[in-house]
């Protein structure tokens, strides 16, 4: 069997990396900006600065925690058909998230992103088998900020019944979002974890009090983690690919060691989020050739840690589905699938992540399923040699009247896309491709139906979410998680 | 440190090895043509007379091998564009040979000219990542009769540098023979400023005519690139594995009838195999699939010691759109992961019938990608910046840093010249294919390609029209 594979550190190279990692723990440390974080980590060995709330971690206890993180990580579906299970050896694909603003691509204008855009674009997901998992992948502007980040993960779980990862930015969010995920998985987070929560560490070498704090309790009640250091190269993080991935993954271990301590044998994912910054405007850059290399070498170094990982790749620059868009994602797209990523986050969004196109997400499944082509294992035998349709076809004559070429063609030795326009120009002559994919985003979400949450399942996510309103004096006039448009 | 890539293991390139040297001594291959018969014989082959077969030893396939030359001339018109195949880095060139002409603003497109050759020329002249060019359009509105001396005259008179193209007959060998000597200002074997792009006919075919032809252009000094064409599911058989083996016995049988008939002739193995679309029976340029043969062959190439071009950065997409450069990206890191010396890429959509402007200067950007991600960059003190790590410590920045500057100017983020970065207000309003037409109609304008000397353009026109007085 045969399977295209991408290496580049050498086994010199990912010591090399991890030895500056582990010098970067010991000897600089990390702010944790919690005292809860710093009381655990005293206890467990680290030097901690209670003052400075930072701590030097000593590559023993790093491997100590290390050890306690499973190696594969289960991410449970609404539907439990919808189970992922990240380091399994498979290759799964997640939305990408968070952006800002909506572009219609028909007319290239964007709006802030809504309630409305955010349910829409949960059930595109929903209806589409190249996704298995998402982000809430649009910020919902128009909801209450003081209860936005519980209303946010309703309106996803409601639109989606497949597995949700976001962030919990607020420690007293942590309590009643797990109320929500219990209820709609039926029981405990450990049985099902409908959920995973996302920590962005802050480079370089920080973490955020609040952030840390909720991912603390989260991961306290079964939720699975991802790890996301976010360094751009020359700004939060070195001037180079090579240092920026060792701040990535210092920051990545110093997380581990953190909720190892406070959940041993949590599931933690380690995710690429680091980039490069645009040194004109200081934008983050998620298409560069050097963001794919920082993904090569932070899915390597993931391995060699034992952990799983996802990787950023298919979301683009450009600021609209064109031959940049298509390039940029398949350059981070190709060198992640390749280099052996479990999870690759993907679909829809561009203009480094701050816009989300539901046009792309449709042209981003057809990225994804030539990928899954290209990294596929094929066998390297006589059943593909067929040398006896060779030999007998001979010299000249062809092989459409061959049986092996009806059976193999059904059986997918040809990837068949299902919006990239192939065959003769003439047919497609006045149908520009992102209009053609805006069109049956729109046929899908007028077709497609999601599973709704069970009424008393609803109801409750309900009373949790009025009782917090209440708690935190949020205004009864807001738009609410279940409003119709 | 660089990206490294296997597909093949040494087990499996045996295998496809194997396969390849079983069809070549079983089935053969038609030569089509009797001027080889007796040399074909004297080596060793099985030749059948009468159907102008042969079945090729592996014995004589090896010894025909090792007269391959490593390291390969480009000559250009002007010596300033040589380029040498095996002198280290990827090379680059055009895709030919487009039917059509797209205008990248309204969606139209029209039969090629001998205008739109000469501007697509103009501007693989002012591309710099272009290293060398292929005919890319054909006109329609020269005599086809000389169509490839006049596709000649037009390229070199509006490019510097090397050009790839066929020539279909003997007849018009030592006509293009004398044409070319005529702009290099040398012999061929001096200055080869042309090479012949020599198609097979799948499955296991060579075209008498064009064979003759190229026969002729290699004793004259000009280098072969083998481009074997099977398509699976018409002309080959219907897997990836089994069209790469197709390819590489029809490469092998050009290696043997050139090695044969020009002993010691620069060649390339060049991959041309791809898919075919079932429903329309199109070729295909932008599938997986065809990522996963050029990678194939590409390998298998290696393993017999040859330079090998590989197929990519073109698509089946119809305009500068997504599909388009998601197509021609994993196609170009299939291709230069697999360590191609050479890739056809530049300007071709539409799976090679039409030539655009404005995805030249886009695929510029694309092959420097690619070129950044290849690139080779020390693991060690010089790049881990710890000094740098330490002093900035927790939080803070590393703006004012004297590496960020250094760093920044050496190159280590790479810096497109047409896709758009920035805010999106900045590009609000202009599309990205209007930049690049933009782009190109510049790089057209301010072209400064010098005219052909007045004494050398009346002798290629003499050339051509004795020639075409002759097959009156």
């Amino acid at each position: 069997m045969a399977r295209p594979r991408l290496t580049y550190l050498s086994r010199e190279d990912r010591e090399f990396v991890h030895e500056q990692a582990t010098r970067v723990l010991a000897e600089i440390g990390i702010g944790y900006n919690t005292p809860e974080a710093i009381d655990l980590l005293a206890e467990a060995g680290a030097q901690a600065d209670r003052a400075a709330l930072t701590a030097r971690l000593p590559w023993e206890l790093v491997e100590r925690c290390l050890l306690t993180c499973p190696h594969e990580v289960r991410l449970a579906g609404r539907d439990p058909r919808h189970d992922v299970v990240v380091g399994d050896g498979s290759l799964t694909f997640c939305a990408d998230g968070t952006a800002t603003y909506m572009l219609d691509e028909r007319t290239g204008r964007r709006e802030e992103g809504s309630a409305e855009w955010l349910r829409k674009a949960m059930r595109l997901y929903d209806a589409l088998p190249e996704v298995d998992y998402a982000w809430p992948t649009i910020s919902a502007r128009d909801l209450d900020p003081l209860t936005a980040g519980l209303e946010i993960e309703a309106i996803s779980l409601a639109n989606l019944s497949k597995h949700v990862q976001d962030e919990v930015r607020d420690p007293a969010h942590a309590a009643p979002l797990i109320e929500i995920f219990e209820a709609v998985a039926g029981g405990s987070l450990w049985d099902r974890p409908v959920f995973s929560t996302i920590d962005c560490t802050v480079a370089p070498l920080q973490h955020e009090r609040e952030m840390t704090e909720a991912t603390m309790a989260m991961v306290r009640a079964g939720v699975p983690v991802l790890v996301l250091p976010m360094p751009l190269s020359g700004t939060t993080g070195p001037m180079s690919v090579l240092g920026t991935m060792i701040v990535t993954v210092a920051e990545l271990l110093s997380a581990v060691v953190l909720f190892q301590l406070a959940q041993p044998g949590c599931g933690i994912i380690s995710g690429m989020g680091a980039g490069v910054a645009d040194m004109r405007s200081g934008l983050y850059l998620c298409g560069a050739p050097e963001c794919a290399l920082m993904n090569v070498i932070g899915i390597e170094m993931s391995h060699f840690y034992g952990l799983p990982c996802t990787a950023s790749a298919i979301t683009c620059d450009a600021k609209a589905s064109n031959q940049q868009a298509g390039a940029e994602g398949m350059l981070t797209g190709t060198s992640c699938a390749l280099a052996g990523a479990d999870t690759i986050l993907a679909f829809g969004c561009s203009d480094g992540a701050q816009s989300l196109s539901l046009a792309k997400v449709m042209l981003d499944c057809d990225s994804v399923g030539a990928l899954r082509r290209l990294v596929r294992e094929d066998p390297i035998d006589e059943t593909r040699a067929l040398f006896d349709d060779i030999a007998a076809v001979g010299i000249g004559g062809h092989y459409l009247g061959r049986k092996s070429t009806r059976q193999l063609h059904r059986a997918g030795e040809v990837w068949q896309p299902a919006l990239w326009q192939r065959g003769p120009f003439e047919q497609y002559q006045g149908r520009p491709l992102a209009g053609e994919a805006a069109d049956r985003a729109d046929e899908l979400l007028r077709t497609h139906e999601v599973a709704p949450l069970p009424e008393d399942v609803a109801a409750e996510i309900d009373a949790v979410i009025e009782r917090y309103a209440r708690t935190v004096g949020a205004s009864g006039a807001r738009v609410s998680w279940h409003d119709a448009p | 440190m660089r990206p490294r890539f296997e597909y093949l293991t040494e087990t499996e390139r045996q295998f496809v090895h194997e396969q390849t040297v079983r069809l070549l001594e079983e089935v053969g291959v038609a030569y089509n043509t009797p001027i080889l018969t007796q040399p074909l014989r004297e080596a060793g082959a099985i030749v059948d007379e009468a159907k102008l077969q042969a079945k090729l030893p592996w014995e004589l396939v090896e010894r025909c091998l090792r007269q391959v030359p490593r390291d390969i001339l480009l000559a250009g018109r002007d010596p300033a564009y040589d380029c040498t195949v095996g002198a280290g880095g990827m090379l680059y060139t055009s895709d030919g040979a487009a039917t059509y002409m797209l205008d990248d603003l309204t969606g139209e497109r029209h039969e090629g000219t001998e205008a739109d050759l000469a501007a697509m020329m103009c501007l693989y002249d002012a591309v710099p990542e272009v290293d060398f060019t292929w005919a890319t359009i054909t006109p329609g509105d020269v005599d086809s009769r000389v169509g490839n001396l006049e596709m000649a005259r037009i390229t070199f008179e509006h490019s510097r540098k090397h050009l790839q193209d066929e020539v279909r007959t003997p007849e018009q060998a030592p006509v293009m023979i004398e044409l070319l000597e005529a702009i290099a200002g040398a012999p061929l074997s001096e200055r080869p400023i042309w090479s012949a792009t020599n198609c097979t006919i799948a499955p296991l075919q060579h075209d008498a005519e064009m064979t003759e032809a190229h026969i002729l252009m290699a004793r004259a000094g000009c280098p072969i690139f083998v481009l074997p064409m099977p398509q699976m599911g018409t002309t080959g058989p219907m897997s990836v594995l089994g069209t790469s083996i197709l390819n590489m016995a029809e490469l092998l049988s050009a290696v043997v009838l050139f090695q044969l008939g020009a002993p010691g002739c620069a060649m390339v193995s060049a991959v041309g195999s791809a898919v075919a679309e079932m429903r329309s029976g199109l070729y295909l340029s932008g599938a997986p699939e065809d990522g996963l043969i050029n990678v194939v062959c590409i390998e298998m190439s290696r393993f017999y010691g040859l330079r090998t071009q590989g197929s990519a950065v073109s698509c089946d997409a119809k305009a500068c759109d997504l599909q388009a450069g998601a197509e021609g990206m994993l196609t170009g890191m299939a291709s230069a992961l697999a360590g191609a010396d050479i890739m056809l890429a530049f300007g071709l959509m539409d799976s090679a019938q039409t030539a655009s402007l404005a995805k030249t200067v886009l695929d510029a950007d694309t092959v420097n990608a690619i070129e950044r991600f290849m690139r080779e960059d020390p693991v060690d003190e010089t790049r881990a910046l710890m000094d740098d790590l330490i002093e900035v410590g927790i939080g803070g920045h590393f703006l004012a840093r004297k590496s960020t500057r250094r760093l920044y100017r050496g190159g280590e983020l790479w810096q497109p010249k047409l896709w758009h970065r920035g805010t999106f207000d900045q590009h609000a309003g202009t599309p990205l294919v209007k930049d690049a037409w933009d782009r190109a109609q510049a790089l057209i304008a301010e072209n400064d390609v010098p005219p052909l000397p007045d004494d050398v353009r009346r002798h290629v026109r003499a050339v051509i029209d004795a020639y075409l007085g002759g097959a009156r």
